[in-house]
């Protein structure tokens, strides 16, 4: 029989671990600022909360309202704690779901009620919390996998089903960025990059070096057309059967990521997008794998690699 | 029988798990059904809602989106830095502390993440009256930071960046352009 792999399902734990870093992150950055972010005193407030507030949403200045919680600050600091805690336990898949649901709760609280402060990070990480609550996540490399009498293994279909719910997914993220930029002319005239690391916000201690680099209009225009090129050709050429070339675009969706987050200070949302490309493709960068440490995780599920393998043909 | 056989045997071919002559009424299958079914649908409204074609403007339609991606996070847009990069806007304000010394803050300028989350706010309306209302709020920040602030004056505009030839030849800065200012008091 052919070699057994457990790449596929390990997707899923990426997913996991990946989200679960992402919101401890998150915590970890804005811990410290919680009353200026998102209490009634911060810098948005009723003023331009209220009239962008919707009926049919969960919200955390609703939730504050509906209690009658007077003291704010205090609450938002539980509030955090409890989404650390819960970030904890989903990293390491105990109590897997209930933990995924407590996280994607007060993130959409958090989202929705502060939907002007919410940038590209935050619309993902809701993405991904959702398909950590709905993908069976708890059954790869977890407690609860662990301490569970009997053993529960994936059904190879539906394993399959979900990672390609997850590779559509992305593919339609790619293809609406890139294809939205097609008529801008700085996207055209391939000054885009020059103008996005011209920007204070974007400021890092990268950025004079790339400015000299970027500032001969070839170097602007060869990043600026990658840019695109990565954007629109990644969700096509992904699907065709050609190992090598899959791997390479998989690795240049990364590194354009890891230049996001390096040059551009963007390292949250570069963050959440590796793990997005990882839970989604990452089982192309694992052809030849270490067999024993996957044998760690894989003690059951190995006769079923075989017909996962052949059900993922874009992939193994 | 064999283990593996004994193990293939416990899933259906489309479903997952067999467990009589009448699958379909397996809870377990058609719980499966209905994930499979709702997943379609949750991709069908991502596709709607990424932008990419322009199905229809009508507003039940939109408010069906709203609804759904504020609950599952599916139907966003994702046009990023699209279709131009453009300029970048900033608030700088100028206060006054105790009559004598001169504060100067810049606001969107992505130093921390409430700079960051603020410069999102910055460039999700570009006209004059959501600056307008941008620079009171920033005033009452500033009201706040500085308990002993007289007047500031907060300046909203955008850093426009030199041409690449202007850059390499002098490493010319951005030069920044103020398109809208005013002058608060703290009553």
């Amino acid at each position: 029989m052919k070699p057994v792999t457990f790449n596929h399902a390990i997707q899923l734990a990426v997913l996991r671990i990946g989200v679960a870093l992402t919101i401890l992150a998150k915590i970890f950055v804005e811990f410290g600022q919680l009353d200026m972010l998102f209490s009634q005193h911060g810098i948005i407030q009723d003023v331009l909360t209220k009239p962008l507030d919707v009926s049919y949403t969960l919200s955390l200045p609703k939730v504050i309202e509906f209690f009658g919680i007077g003291n704010e600050s205090v609450f938002l600091t539980i509030l955090y704690v409890i989404f650390g805690v819960s970030a904890c336990f989903l990293l390491f898949g105990f109590k897997t779901k209930i933990s995924a649901f407590i996280c994607l709760l007060i993130h959409l609280m958090i989202f929705n009620g502060y939907n002007l402060l919410a940038f590209g990070f935050d619309g993902f990480l809701f993405t991904l919390l959702f398909y950590t609550l709905i993908f069976p996540v708890e059954k790869v490399c977890s407690i609860d996998q662990l301490i569970r009498k009997e053993k529960q293994s994936i059904n190879p279909q539906q394993l399959n089903f979900y990672l390609r719910v997850l590779q559509v997914h992305l593919c339609i993220v790619y293809f609406t960025a890139g294809y939205s930029k097609l008529g801008g002319a700085e996207w055209m005239n391939g000054t885009a990059i020059w103008q996005a690391i011209n920007q204070p916000q974007f400021y890092t201690g990268l950025t004079p070096f790339l400015k000299s680099l970027a500032s001969y209009s070839w170097v602007s225009a060869g990043l600026t057309w990658g840019t695109l090129f990565i954007e629109l050709g990644f969700p096509l050429l992904i699907w065709i059967r050609w190992p090598k070339m899959q791997v390479v675009l998989l690795i240049s969706v990364l590194l354009m990521h890891v230049f996001i987050g390096a040059v551009m200070g963007l390292q949250m949302f570069a963050w959440i997008m590796i793990v997005f490309d990882l839970s989604a493709f990452g089982a192309l960068l694992f052809r030849n794998p270490n067999w024993r440490f996957l044998a760690i995780f894989d003690r059951k599920n190995t006769i079923y690699e075989e017909e996962i393998s052949r059900l993922n043909g874009c992939r193994n | 029988m064999q283990p593996e056989a004994a193990e293939n045997k416990r899933y259906h071919p489309y479903w997952g798990a067999d467990f009589g002559p009448l699958p379909f009424l397996n809870p377990i299958i058609m719980r499966n059904r209905l994930l499979k079914g709702f997943l379609y649908f949750h991709l069908c409204v991502v596709l709607l809602g990424s932008g990419l074609a322009n199905v229809c403007d009508n507003q039940v339609f939109d408010g069906m989106m709203l609804r759904y991606s504020s609950w599952t996070g599916g139907g966003f847009g994702y046009s990023f830095f699209s279709p131009n990069v453009g300029n970048q806007t900033v608030v700088k304000t100028y206060t006054l502390i105790d009559g004598k010394e001169l504060k100067q803050d810049a606001f969107g300028t992505g130093t921390n993440i409430l700079d960051c989350r603020f410069s999102s706010v910055l460039h999700t309306f570009r006209n004059h009256k959501a600056y307008e209302l941008m620079s009171r709020v920033v005033a009452s920040y500033i009201f706040a930071k500085y308990p002993n602030a007289g007047p500031t004056y907060i300046s909203v505009g955008e850093y426009m960046p030199p041409t690449m030839a202007e850059y390499r030849k002098s490493r010319k800065a951005n030069r920044f352009r103020e398109i809208c200012n005013g002058t608060y008091t703290y009553k």
